[in-house]
């Protein structure tokens, strides 16, 4: 009958169960193995328990945990059953220290690589990444964090503690040794239960994990499968370990109680030293007596049973144990020696070769017991180790490939791959295996559905791959008790832990692992796994196995399972092809790479930095809901549109940036148009239809009367000024007036042109312009007439001259109609030039040379030669320039082109009442640019009455003086009555407005 | 592509005759020259009124042709013109070849036919702002139309001088007005005339101002 092992805690369970009877977890896609091999595996696990309880639990304890995960996974190496044989490597280790001490290897000091137990150990752990060149302090830190991990923190009160009182007398010795090595200068180094608390700090301890699940071990925990009940260590191991050259300091005290701290405080020391609780119960059979110095947590009984034959004891450097380190050696931190420099002789009880080569190292137990093997755990003895770091070194140089062991196995890939190349081939008949493994292999064999490349780990493959690889046939164990309990599988758990992990790798930690799904298409989906997340302690549950085993009260650490269900996910890059740099690596003088290059999080921010920036990981790009077209357009039936472009290229229904060209309008016409019209929508309806057919009615307009009031007003206007006006004219006579007084005339226009024109006599010439219309002729004659009457009253001589085309007409008329009475004849008296063209630049031409711009008169006569002309040269040569004219423009070009050149002539005028506002500026300035001037019938008046000759003005004078007051009472009540007319209309238009 | 060779000839005298006239008030040297274009413009601007002539007639002949209904006055325009001409004519042959004294059917003409119309055209435009400034406040109601509402009756009764009815006070407002607000709004009328007038000569001495085409 086929059982399924459970993914998650690895236990089986019989085939027709959903969900894991041990673990309650659901076994789809869990592996489902025949009886035969279910046997196999039982009876392995069984071995493995009853077998490594002693051992490897204890060295599962000291196993760092999670951070090796990130360590590279090599599984081909753990092909080799005789890797995981660490009984027989221990032996090798222990019994092949007085050789490693004559190796010349040991003294090379590029020659500890592989005897790195810790990075062989750590192959076996989980592998979170691909770490193959951590810092060695990381490393250490890692070591003890993962051994955190697989220590329960929930119930650290069950953890075992060191009873040393229930120890032997040897393993009492050996507690003392190590309590030497922990507290080399603790005071209390002789107190047993001190050392046992120590101990239990030392496992309780982990800077990185809290609470640890040691730091409280009970002591009835630590009975059933004490590590520290091994077989006693011999005493001359430490001896020899002394005498071990000081210039290889493979291990030092440092190494072995290293950790992320630089100092041991004393509460490490104290955790240090194994607890009395710690002591090994006496129910647990110990088959060897146990070694009071090789009680402690190590347990290196199957090393220590080597340890006289194979091992020198100097080879077993406390440094090869760093890697059980939960913390460092503070006050020795300066010693500190590179995992590296672990003498590979050593280290040759983990070496499948050197394992075979001592065949009878399979029962690590019984060799335990060899006093000699006890000289190989005087490395514990902190005192030569710490003090001779040097020599250390060498040792641990020399331990060569021999003893490499299994631990080569737990290095990372590279320094495997480095040590691959130098295989000893006397190490091939040291391979020590073990019924489990054997168990396992046949289980693989019996399992048809399992191949090499399947997730089981290499080691287990039934091809022997590895074997083969090494050039030897993977051997097991004599037994499953000779197995290394440290080594041992406790229970059928540990190994579908680790089938559990690679499968989750395989899958991305979706565990379904069933045969069919172990096809060769699976490994390399390991290389894809991320290990970060298994490698996160948290994220790492406490083996069943553990719980169990610490409900039990033992200090059993089972190291090899977990750090083997757990390195698999971690190590997704190269599992299987790493022999040749992992053998390079452990044969190599440097530190491993996964020691001495990046942390962890280095690695991490390696790989974050591979990531190019704004671009899409794959996976995201492949979840992109990208949309496939269809027809040529791009365009699905039931999709309107597909982004083309950009980021959302290949999305369908995404609102299109352009306007879409090309829309159908008759195909869009013909949709209906569906209005749900309420009843006040109608309305709103109705009232638009409304407001729109009153604009377009015609309003009648009633056509205006012909007898408007403004026409009407107009017509009154004119009636009354002309009835008026005329009336005055023909009833009224000539108003008398006053004479001004001098005050009134002086400063004014006509004041100054009677003083003017009284200054001139007898024939002096005198210029007077005629530029006036003939409609201002009413108002200029009776103007002018006076001033021109004074002028010919004064004998000059008169020149006419106008630029407008009828004043040669006015001038005549003018003489004609107001100066008749002076009977003045033309050439004779007078003189009319006629027209003189261009205006302003007649007048301009006519100043410089009036002779020659018109040298005719108005009648065709020579107007030169008269005697008062004939010395006209110039318009200055003239006694006075009258201007008469209505026109501003007029006068002001008379100022501007003759008025500037004139030095002595003055220049007067008579204009128009419209015109003095413009004249005045020019008569009122400094020197005066007009002499003086009479504006209207008003000066007209003033200057008659100045001259004292009345004539047009006086005459005027009623009938002007009755146009304006016609005028203004018109213009008032008109004025007044509008604007009352136009208050009450716009009231009444705002009355209405308002209304509206 | 049309290209008006006058148009530069054109600027180019008149830029040229501008600056040479402008020059003479300043240079007296170059009174000779100035005055020699001013009479030649002096030709040209009695010229350009026989041109204006001729082209009256031609506008109101072309206004006769089509049949509108203010051809009439354009035939009267047309007569008048002839006659004036034909008296003109005769006059001066009888002045240049006669004897007779200056031009006295022209005289005639003038003194009974165009002075008394343009008499009476300004005479009805005294009528014509008296019905404007007594409308003035029905269309305008504001301060503006206000203050020259009353400004104007003030002149006008400034202006009223009969003994009997005269009003000192009334003159000396009108006076005020006109030598106060009157004239200073000459003045700034006047000199805007003249900033109007040197902008207007700067620019056609410079060519950018081109009045006479091109």
């Amino acid at each position: 009958m086929a059982e399924v092992l459970c993914p998650i805690c690895g236990r089986p369970n019989s085939d027709h169960r959903e969900f894991c009877d041990f673990c309650g977890n659901p076994l789809d896609g869990a592996l489902r193995v025949e009886d035969d091999s279910s046997s196999l595996n039982n009876d392995l696990l069984d071995d493995r328990l009853h077998d490594s309880n002693d051992d490897a639990s204890r060295l599962d304890s000291l196993v760092p945990p999670p951070e090796e995960e990130s360590q590279p996974i090599d599984l081909d190496d753990r092909l080799d059953s005789e890797l995981l044989n660490g009984e027989s490597r221990l032996e090798s280790l222990l019994s092949d220290q007085d050789k490693s001490l004559e190796d010349p290897s040991q003294v090379d000091p590029g020659y500890t690589e592989p005897l790195n137990g810790g990075s062989r150990l750590d192959d076996y752990l989980p592998i979170e990444k691909p770490t193959t060149d951590l810092d060695p302090e990381d490393a250490e830190l890692d070591d003890s964090s993962r051994l955190d991990e697989y220590l329960s923190p929930e119930e650290p009160e069950k953890v075992p503690s060191l009873d040393l009182d229930s120890l032997s007398p040897d393993q009492a010795d050996d507690s003392s040794r190590l309590n030497d090595y922990l507290t080399p200068d603790s005071p209390q180094e002789q107190d047993d239960l001190e050392d046992t608390v120590r101990i239990d700090d030392f496992f309780a301890d982990d800077p990185f994990k809290s609470p640890d699940p040691f730091s409280e071990p009970s002591p009835s925990t630590m009975g059933e499968r004490d590590p520290f009940a091994d077989p006693p260590v011999p005493d001359s191991e430490p001896a020899q370990a002394d005498q071990e050259p000081a210039d290889e300091p493979l291990f030092s005290r440092d190494d072995l109680l290293s950790d992320s701290s630089s100092e041991l405080s004393p509460e490490e020391s104290e955790f240090m030293e194994p607890k009395p609780g710690s002591e090994q119960p006496d129910d647990v059979p110990s088959e060897e007596p146990v070694d009071p110095g090789k009680w402690d947590f190590l347990e290196p009984t199957p090393a220590s049973e080597q340890s006289g034959e194979e091992q020198p004891p100097e080879s077993i450097d406390p440094g090869q144990w760093d890697y059980l380190e939960p913390s460092p050696a503070p006050e020795q931190a300066g010693e500190e020696q590179p995992p590296e420099s672990i003498d590979g002789g050593e280290w040759d009880f983990l070496d499948p070769s050197s394992t075979a080569e001592h065949p009878e190292s399979k029962d690590p137990i019984s060799e335990s017991a060899d006093p000699d093997s006890t000289e190989d755990w005087s490395f514990l003895d902190p005192g030569p180790a710490a003090d001779q770091p040097d020599e250390e070194y060498q040792l641990s140089t020399d331990g060569g490939g021999e003893d490499a062991g299994w631990l080569d196995m737990l290095q990372d890939p590279g320094s495997r791959r480095d040590a691959e190349p130098e295989p000893d081939p006397t190490a091939e008949l040291k391979k020590p295996e073990t019924d489990w493994l054997e168990k396992i292999r046949r289980l693989n064999k019996s399992s048809d559905l399992v191949d090499e490349d399947s997730s089981f780990p290499d080691w287990l493959s039934v091809t022997g791959k590895t074997a083969e690889f090494k050039g030897e046939g993977p051997e097991g164990p004599e037994s499953g008790d000779d197995v290394p309990d440290w080594l041992q599988l406790d229970d059928d758990e540990s190994l579908n832990e680790f089938l559990r992990k690679k499968d989750l790798t395989n899958e991305e930690y979706k565990p379904k692992i069933t045969t069919d799904s172990l096809d060769e298409a699976d490994v390399p989906a390991d290389k894809d796994a991320p290990g970060p997340e298994l490698s996160d302690s948290q994220q790492i549950k406490f083996p069943s196995w553990a719980e169990k085993e610490k409900r039990k009260g033992q200090t059993r650490r089972d190291v090899l399972p977990t750090p083997l269900a757990d390195e698999v996910p971690a190590e997704p890059e190269e599992p299987f092809q790493i022999e040749e740099e992992f053998f390079d690596d452990l044969f190599s003088e440097e530190l491993p790479s996964w020691l001495t290059e990046a942390s962890t999080d280095e690695v991490r921010q390696a790989i974050g930095e591979d990531l190019t920036l704004g671009e899409l990981p794959g996976w995201v790009e492949a979840m992109r809901p990208v949309v496939e077209s269809t027809d040529a357009s791009g365009l699905d039936d039931d999709e309107d549109y597909i982004e083309n472009y950009g980021p959302l290229a290949g999305i369908p229904s995404v609102l299109p940036a352009e306007a879409e060209i090309g829309i159908d309008l008759d195909k869009e016409v013909k949709k209906p148009l569906d209005l749900l019209a309420t009843k006040n929508h109608q309305e709103y309806v109705d009232l638009l239809k409304k407001l729109i057919g009153d604009e377009n009615k015609s309003k009648s307009i009633r056509l205006p009367s012909p007898l408007q009031p403004q026409r009407v007003l107009r017509w009154l206007i004119a009636i009354i000024m002309l009835v008026a006006i005329a009336g005055t004219l023909i009833f009224s006579g000539s108003v008398e007036l006053e004479s001004p007084t001098t005050a009134q005339v002086q400063g004014t226009g006509f004041g100054v042109l009677y003083e003017e024109i009284e200054t001139l006599y007898d024939g002096q010439p005198v210029l007077i312009a005629f530029d006036h219309q003939p409609g201002a002729a009413t108002e200029l004659y009776t103007a002018a007439a006076t001033v021109v009457d004074h002028l010919m009253e004064q004998g000059t001589f008169l020149t006419f001259v106008s630029t407008q085309p009828t004043g040669p007409a006015l001038a005549e008329h003018f003489l004609d109609k107001t100066q008749s009475h002076h009977n003045y004849i033309h050439t004779q008296k007078y003189i009319n030039l006629g027209y003189l063209p261009g205006e302003s630049a007649g007048l301009l031409s006519f100043m410089i040379a009036p002779k020659k711009i018109i040298p005719l008169a108005f009648d065709g006569s020579n107007a030169w030669d008269s005697p008062p002309l004939i010395s006209i040269d110039r318009i200055e040569d003239f006694n006075m320039i009258l201007v008469i004219t209505d026109d501003p423009n007029t006068a002001k070009i008379w100022i501007e082109q003759v008025g500037s050149r004139l030095t002595d002539t003055p220049l007067t005028m008579v204009v128009s009442a419209q015109v003095e506002p413009l004249i005045q500026p020019y008569f009122r300035t400094s020197p005066r640019q007009v002499s003086g001037y009479v504006a209207g019938i008003i000066d007209g008046m003033n200057y008659e009455r100045l001259a004292k000759r009345p004539y047009l003005a006086d005459k005027l004078w009623l009938p002007f003086n009755m146009g304006i007051v016609i005028s203004v009472g018109i213009i008032f009540i008109s004025g007044m009555a509008n604007g009352v007319l136009s208050l009450f209309t716009r009231r009444k238009e705002k009355s209405i407005g308002e209304s509206t | 592509m049309k290209i008006k060779i006058n148009a530069p000839i054109s600027t180019a005298i008149a830029i040229g005759v501008g600056i040479i006239v402008l020059a003479g008030y300043f240079i007296p040297s170059m009174d000779n020259i100035r005055f020699i274009l001013l009479r030649t413009g002096l030709v040209l601007a009695a010229v350009a009124l026989l041109a204006g002539i001729v082209n009256l007639v031609t506008v109101h002949i072309g206004k006769m042709g089509k049949e509108s209904e203010n051809s009439g006055y354009s035939l009267i325009l047309l007569i008048s013109l002839a006659v004036t001409l034909i008296v003109g004519i005769v006059d001066m042959i009888q002045t240049y070849l006669v004897g007779r004294p200056n031009f006295q059917i022209t005289n005639w003409v003038f003194t009974n036919i165009q002075l008394p119309i343009e008499a009476s055209l300004l005479a009805v435009t005294t009528i014509s702002l008296t019905y404007a400034a007594a409308g003035i406040l029905r269309k305008r109601m504001n301060m503006f139309s206000i203050s020259f509402f009353f400004v104007v009756l003030l002149v006008l009764l400034g202006s009223f001088s009969i003994p009997p009815a005269t009003i000192p006070f009334l003159k000396v407002i009108r006076d005020w007005i006109l030598q106060v607000p009157a004239l200073g709004g000459a003045r700034g009328l006047l000199l805007g005339i003249a900033l109007g007038t040197i902008t207007t000569g700067i620019r056609i001495l410079m060519g950018t101002d081109r009045p006479y085409g091109g």
